[in-house]
């Protein structure tokens, strides 16, 4: 062609390189309610948010509601329930953390066990 | 300052006094209680790398309040602070976590904060951290940090959660698999949905999703593009990456990595004409089909032939729930339909018709008591303190003006109504205004043209009125003129008019006319293809390699005689050859997204290097006037004018206004809003210019007919570029999302209330113009007529500068020559004064010229052929040098310019006596004694004919010689007519003229070019200040006495 305008210089798909790979990501889907999202990290120190940690192995996201130079607060989806190892999001109404993540169903059959001031939180 | 005397010991000096600060500082830590040390601490955490909050943003700025609470709240509980008990150690195994400790708030943060150690063998990190862990001040300020950072990524969480909730409850999520299964299984698919029902949104995610790679979603408006991609990237928590992107015009946002790309209707087609088969994108989605725009039904018929040469390939269609069986039909059938139902509350409707003679007010415009009575009706029937706002739709910027003021006095009164006008031509901050929430007891009236109906969708509307009328541009291929004509809306316009009522809760809907008009009015809207100039979609079809657009599969024909108008005045342009191919002109015309006539002034202005006035004036053509109607009302602003009106046209004048707002802009000086208001001028259309000026010239770099911005020599020119610059990121900004008006409006009050009709505006390469007949029999300030090639009896509109001085366009009674003639005296006025509205040449069928000297006549004839051949030379050569990367353009092509400028300057000033008139067609019956033909032996160029009129016999010519070449000259008219095309266009000079030449060349050598009547030079300038120049000299002419 003789001529090109502003209008056609889109961009062919560029031979992947690192800098067109897509980060990687993991699958997460809460047992309780079908959350489904793609999470950065799993584990207890997020590589990319600082001096913040975690004392259980969780699902972990960029926070995708602010630019990466603004902010790298970890967002947590969730982690698996200590009890029946299921994927469940941080909803209070899927389920509840003291020292472990519980699912909401494991801890009403636990519901006993915690302490008093967490039992309504439990929806028993 | 400090003077360093040996830079070498700097460093360690330095760090010295800066252990030394740190110990200093460490003393006076100590000496403060627990509460400032805490507080020093977190101030240390806050300003670390390793803070996920970076200072100043709005995460951090939230962290002083919420420790005071946090305290406060411990305080209450009787917690004490920093003897939170230690944290399980985190583990993947599922280890038996009974039984729990006692309740304490600290353990139900999963969250915790400790810098890292990043070198174990690093004894002062490993240290810090034991005294992180040990000292109370740290602990404290640890623990706070981490429940506030929990409380955060909390909220964060459930704003996703909240945005998920939100999408499922679209009622199109009810029809995912449904969709996705039917793309999967067939090459076309149509959605059907009313607005709300989250296609727009919630489909280009589904086939994300779903797998597809590369998704175009088009829409018809560049705004739309913006918009989605901003809404959808945040859906899909893409806001900060690339996965979805956008491209319009000027402006893209999309990288390798994007995968949906929202984009205009426009440009898609665009990408066709480089990649016929968009092999870059596996789905294409066309959104808001039923909007029925030339572009949207244009790329429709190509996707129904891409789609045959692609099987893979998906196309989805998105419309309304608005005729889709005439989609339906046009893949014949084959395109399974999904149905998604709107939320929609019921609504009541209520027709009101306007009595006739209520219909208009006195003054002639629209009345608007029925509208306020609506108001009133609403304050009666309806207590303030149920909520819900009025949404009106009128037809154009006048009558909404016009209800506003009125509504506006009745709110004044009532007190319980806030008035907002709605229009593509507010201000983006204007516009945003109708999206507040009015405060309790007051509600918004928004006065509104149609862009409410589908474009901009407003929350909480309750009730409708509808005046039932809509503006639309309308065209007459006849005497291809475009204006802006009020209709009915269709059915299905006032359908979705009424709709607006129920989209939050039930609503009400007051039609301003009656049931039986409802009836009546066509059950769709006019496509656009049916209503305006197809020269741009002809054009473009052709350039796209679609040899017949007659043979087109469009889904309504345009009528047949459009699309004829249409090839034939490409034809006319010189974009296509007879046989309706592709000139090299069209080509490049082809590839400007603007007007055919815009981009023809743009190449013409490349080809004769002025670049910078065609740049202004095809934007100041392009978008409204500035020019309001109070600049002619009220006598102090005509006057501030004045000075502005050049006796060459609106054209002109509308340049010069320009030209001087920049200068006021550039030395500052005087407020330019100011200096606008003084000479009534809307300085918002001025910024408009300068954004589409610049667009206009990107178009331009990019196809190279401009040159890239080479690098700025001296330091004054840059400077000058920077104040430009800033110029314009300030225009910019003010307009950052305003759409530029492409579409001509006839001038008149605010440019659109007003159906006036307005000449196209004249090419300077189009070989039409307008020119008066019968000066003499017009008054000045009379109205003058005139005629052009398509129509005659054109009354100039009275805001015209031309007839604020109609003197311009009269001849003079001193230069006129009444000459004995065989015609009847009226037409026998010969003068070379006669003013040509638009610049150039010679016309078809339509004006006789009547030279009294034959000699002259054909002379004349020669130089006007000459003319044309080294214009399409220079066209030519220019459009050949377009692929060389050349820095300087080729010496052919500048001698050939330079060439074509002086014989066109001294082609106005032609002293030849002549006169003119307007063929009527019964003329034309007694003009040609045999049918026009082309010439055959290629002597002649194809656009004249001869020895085809009557009186052409007649003529017998006395034998002379050539000025040119001395050689003598055939008495047969053609002979000499060729020959002296030829001495012209090998630039021979005659006789006199090289005389004169040899002698002043003798004298001042090298000379440039001299004005003829006051010896001054005119070297440097350029063809219209030249023209201007001498004009000087011809001071124009007081009229005659009748």
């Amino acid at each position: 062609m003789l001529l090109s305008c502003a209008s056609d210089t889109t961009k062919t798909p560029a031979p992947a390189s690192a800098d067109t790979v897509a980060e990687e990501t993991i699958p997460f889907t809460c047992c309780v309610c079908g959350l489904s999202e793609q999470c950065h990290y799993r584990g207890t120190r997020p590589p990319f948010s600082g001096f913040v940690q975690l004392t259980e192995p969780g699902y972990v996201m960029r926070d995708p509601f602010s630019a990466r130079a603004a902010c790298q607060l970890p967002v947590l989806l969730g982690a698996d329930c200590t009890l029946c190892a299921r994927a469940v999001c941080q909803d209070a109404g899927c389920s509840v953390f003291y020292t472990r993540r519980f699912c909401l169903p494991c801890a009403r059959e636990r519901a006993a066990e915690f302490p008093p001031q967490l039992r309504d939180k439990l929806g028993t | 300052m400090v003077t360093v005397r040996n830079p070498g010991t700097r460093l360690t000096d330095m760090t010295e006094d800066a252990a030394q600060m740190i110990e200093n500082g460490a003393q006076i830590v100590k000496k403060m209680g627990l509460e400032a040390r805490e507080r020093a601490f977190l101030t240390d955490y806050l300003r670390s790398s390793e803070c996920p909050l970076k200072p100043g943003s709005e995460e951090a700025t939230g962290f002083w309040p919420f420790h005071a609470l946090y305290v406060r709240r411990l305080a209450a509980a009787g917690v004490e602070r920093g003897r939170s008990p230690p944290p399980p150690k985190p583990s993947r195994k599922v280890t038996e976590p009974f039984p729990l400790p006692a309740y304490d708030l600290r353990l139900a943060n999963p969250l915790f904060v400790e810098r890292r150690v990043r070198d174990r063998r690093d004894a002062r990190e490993l240290e810090r951290q034991e005294r992180e862990r040990r000292e109370p001040e740290a602990r404290r300020g640890r623990e706070v940090l981490a429940a506030y950072l929990h409380f955060l990524q909390k909220q964060k969480f459930a704003k996703l959660k909240k945005l998920r909730e939100a999408q499922r409850n679209l009622p199109i999520y009810q029809h995912r698999e449904e969709i996705l299964a039917a793309v999967r299984d067939n090459p076309v698919v149509i959605v059907a949905g009313d607005t709300g029902c989250g296609k727009s949104t919630q489909l280009p995610q589904y086939l994300l999703q779903a797998g597809y790679n590369s998704i175009a979603c088009t829409q018809p408006r560049r705004i739309a593009c913006i918009a989605l991609c901003q809404r959808v990237s945040h859906e899909t928590l893409q806001q900060y990456g690339d996965q979805i992107g956008y491209q319009i015009r000027f402006e893209k946002r999309r990288t390798a990595r994007t995968r949906v790309v929202f984009l205009t209707e426009g440009l898609l087609l665009r990408q066709v004409s480089a990649d016929p088969l968009l092999s870059q994108y596996d789905v294409i989605v066309l959104d808001e089909v039923h909007e029925r725009h030339l572009q949207g039904d244009f790329l429709l018929g190509v996707m129904k032939c891409l789609v045959r040469q692609r099987p893979e390939l998906r196309l989805v269609l998105m419309s309304a729930t608005i005729n889709i069986q005439l989609f339906r039909d046009y893949f014949h059938g084959k395109a399974p339909v999904i149905q998604i139902p709107g939320r929609l509350f019921p609504i009541q409707l209520n027709y009101r018709p306007i009595s006739v003679v209520e219909a208009v007010a006195s003054s002639g415009r629209l009345n608007p008591a029925p509208f306020v009575r609506v108001l009133s009706l609403i304050d009666d029937r309806y207590p303030a303190e149920e909520r819900g706002d009025l949404l009106m739709f009128l037809s154009g910027v006048a009558e909404i003006t016009a209800v506003a003021d009125a509504c506006e006095e009745y709110a004044r009164q009532a007190g319980r109504w806030i008035v907002l006008p709605l229009h593509s031509q507010l201000s983006v901050q204007d516009q945003d205004k109708v999206f507040a929430v009015a405060p309790d007891g007051v509600r918004k009236c928004i006065v509104s043209t149609n862009i409410a109906e589908t474009s901009v969708t407003i929350d909480g509307v309750r009730f409708v009125v509808d005046s039932g009328k809509v503006k639309e541009m309308s065209y007459d291929s006849v005497t291809r003129m475009q204006r802006l004509k009020e209709f009915w809306v269709s059915q299905a316009s006032a359908e979705q008019r009424k709709g607006r009522a129920g989209r939050t809760g039930p609503g009400v809907c007051y039609r301003l006319y009656s049931e039986d008009e409802f009836d009546m009015l066509a059950p769709y809207a006019t496509p656009e293809i049916q209503r305006v100039p197809l020269e741009s979609l002809v054009l473009q079809m052709v350039a796209l390699g679609l040899p017949d657009a007659r043979r087109f599969p469009f889904l309504d024909r345009p009528a047949e005689d459009s699309l004829e108008d249409a090839i034939r005045s490409l034809v006319q342009q010189g974009a296509l050859t007879a046989d309706e191919q592709l000139t090299p002109l069209g080509q490049m015309l082809s590839q400007l997204p603007v007007d055919v006539t815009v981009g023809k002034m743009l190449v013409l202005g490349s080809v004769l290097h002025q670049m910078g006035p065609v740049l202004s004036a095809a934007a100041a053509l392009s978008v409204q006037t500035p020019l309001t109607n109070r600049a002619f009302r009220d006598p102090d602003c005509l006057a501030n004018l004045k000075p502005l009106f050049s006796s060459h046209g609106d054209s002109i004048t509308l340049l010069e206004a320009f030209v001087s707002w920049l200068q006021i802009k550039v030395t500052g000086k005087v407020r330019s809003r100011a200096w606008c208001g003084e000479r009534g001028l809307e300085e918002q259309r001025f910024y408009e210019l300068v954004k589409l000026r610049r667009q206009f010239m990107t178009i331009m770099e990019e196809s190279r007919l401009l040159p890239k911005p080479a690098r700025l020599v001296s330091a004054a020119d840059r400077v000058r570029r920077h104040g430009e610059l800033s110029q314009l990121r300030a225009a910019r900004r003010e307009l950052q999302e305003s759409q530029p008006r492409r579409r001509r409006l006839a001038r008149g009050p605010h440019g659109v209330g007003d159906s006036t009709e307005q000449q196209r505006d004249g090419d300077v390469a189009d070989i039409e113009f307008q020119m008066r007949t019968n000066a003499r029999d017009l008054q000045p300030g009379s109205d003058q007529v005139f005629h052009s090639a398509s129509k005659p009896f054109v009354v100039l509109h009275p805001n015209s500068v031309l007839s604020f001085s109609p003197e311009t366009l009269e001849i003079a009674d001193s230069d006129v020559r009444v000459t004995a003639g065989p015609r009847p005296p009226r037409h026998s006025v010969t003068s070379d004064k006669h003013q040509l509205l638009a610049f150039v040449l010679v016309c078809d069928r339509w004006v006789e010229f009547l030279v009294s000297e034959p000699a002259a006549a054909q002379q004349l004839l020669a130089r006007a052929v000459t003319l044309r051949r080294w214009w399409s030379r220079l066209l030519q050569t220019r459009l050949d040098n377009l692929g060389s990367e050349e820095q300087h353009e080729p010496e052919e092509e500048s001698t050939l310019r330079g060439r074509l400028v002086a014989a066109l300057i001294d082609f106005f000033h032609t002293d030849v006596f002549y006169s003119h008139k307007r063929l009527v067609p019964a003329d034309l019956d007694g003009l040609y004694c045999r049918e026009p033909e082309a010439e055959t032996d290629g002597r002649l160029p194809p656009f004249i004919r001869y020895d085809c009129l009557i009186s052409d016999s007649a003529l017998s010519m006395e034998e002379e010689t050539c000025p040119y070449c001395d050689n003598s000259l055939s008495t047969l008219p053609v002979e000499r007519i060729v020959h002296w095309i030829r001495c012209i266009f090998e630039h021979k000079k005659t006789k006199d003229e090289s005389a004169a030449a040899a002698a002043e060349g003798a004298a001042t050598e090298p000379r440039g070019p001299v004005c003829e009547e006051c010896s001054a030079s005119l070297e440097g300038m350029t063809g219209i200040q030249i023209l201007r120049h001498r004009r000087t000299h011809r001071p124009i002419q007081p009229a005659g006495e009748g």
